[in-house]
């Protein structure tokens, strides 16, 4: 008798635990959002701001995201340089409308540091590009807010010597009901 | 890793324990396909593990178990191949089944649910976490002779993280073997 007993204390453990938790732990999945992103790539400094909240997507499934399991980028990148081209790049909170930045402020962020593009085509696909990022927790605390400010900064000749076919931010995110 | 082997380990030494207890023991091993539930980052997979029974009453039974899970490559979203490989999973835990009588032979359909350790680890993302989780399913086993059983079953398995929870169903087969049985 004691052991059956013992069976149903676990049974009823396990039953009460789910049905405080379970709800969440059910209506709960993993999306992966991929989004195509134009920007140029200049040598020197350049600022952009991402901003998804007012998008139809962003506004209905804002408050049922929890937390982004990865951040990564896949880049199509020409260069027309004789050398090798380093990028870094910085990510900080969104500062709004204001005057352009003209230096990267010492709250952002570095989550590329020196990525190499040689002369040439060079694809940088998404799993890559997880090797190359770097403060993946403040990248995917930003990717939650649904908008950053952007920094970059790269080496090369002063003339427009590199181009971005096309670029794809791709965001993990886990979301419950 | 090497907490499933310390789990298969303490399974064998807890098995050998209660058979001289006079309790039924058997022990077998398992693979099946390992199928995500709403999960874009993950595909398809594999599930293998191993399994203890311990017979506490004919009706009631204690599953110490092990499964070594992967899931597979997402392939392509929105277009686009991802081309990262699909998460790893360590499972150890307790399962109570009801129903499913050891050695004896013939059909013998059960239930089970139970609590144990989930980890899920990707190489490529970086994802890595670890908790307290539930399972639960259904199937049914085959007495071929009292001391070998085939396992057919489904299991539910929630594996809860930092909030809500990754999820997925299991599709097992494999075959138990109860020790002592002819003495």
């Amino acid at each position: 008798m004691n052991k059956l007993k013992i069976l149903l204390v676990i049974s009823s453990v396990i039953l009460l635990t789910l049905a405080v938790g379970g709800c969440k732990y059910i209506i709960s999945g993993t999306f992966v959002f991929v989004e195509k992103v134009y920007f140029t790539a200049e040598t020197g400094f350049y600022f952009y701001q991402i901003d998804v909240t007012d998008e139809e997507d962003w506004q209905e499934n804002k408050d049922k995201i929890d937390f982004a399991d990865a951040v990564g980028l896949e880049l199509y990148v020409r260069s027309l340089e004789d050398t090798d081209v380093y990028f870094d790049a910085y990510v900080d909170d969104y500062s709004g409308l204001g005057p352009l930045p003209s230096v990267v402020p010492a709250s952002a962020t570095q989550i590329l540091d020196s990525l190499l593009i040689p002369p040439g085509e060079t694809v940088i696909t998404y799993k890559e590009s997880l090797k190359y990022i770097i403060g993946f927790d403040r990248l995917k605390a930003l990717a939650l807010t649904g908008r950053f400010d952007y920094y970059g900064l790269s080496t090369g000749s002063p003339d427009e010597t590199f181009y971005i076919d096309s670029a794809y931010v791709i965001i993990t995110l886990s979301g419950s009901d | 890793m090497k907490r499933a082997v310390i789990a298969i380990g303490l399974i064998f030494i807890f098995a050998a324990g209660a058979q001289s207890q006079g309790i039924k023991v058997g022990a077998g091993a398992f693979g099946g396909i390992n199928i995500p539930i709403v999960q874009d980052d993950q595909a398809s997979g594999t599930a293998f593990g191993l399994r203890g029974r311990i017979a506490m009453k004919p009706i009631f039974v204690l599953e110490p178990n092990v499964i070594l899970g992967k899931w597979g490559e997402p392939g392509e979203v929105d277009g686009l191949d991802l081309g990262i490989d699909g998460s790893k999973i360590t499972y150890f835990g307790l399962d109570v089944t009801i129903g499913g009588a050891p050695a004896t032979p013939g059909f013998k359909p059960f239930v089970f649910a139970g609590a144990g350790f989930y980890s899920i680890k990707n190489d490529d993302t970086g994802y890595d976490e670890s908790k307290l989780g539930f399972d639960g399913g259904l199937g049914f086993l085959f007495g071929v002779t009292p001391e070998i059983d085939i396992d057919v079953r489904g299991t539910l398995m929630i594996a809860p993280q930092k909030e809500g929870a990754k999820k997925a169903a299991l599709v097992t087969g494999g075959l138990t073997y109860y020790f002592g049985l002819g003495q």
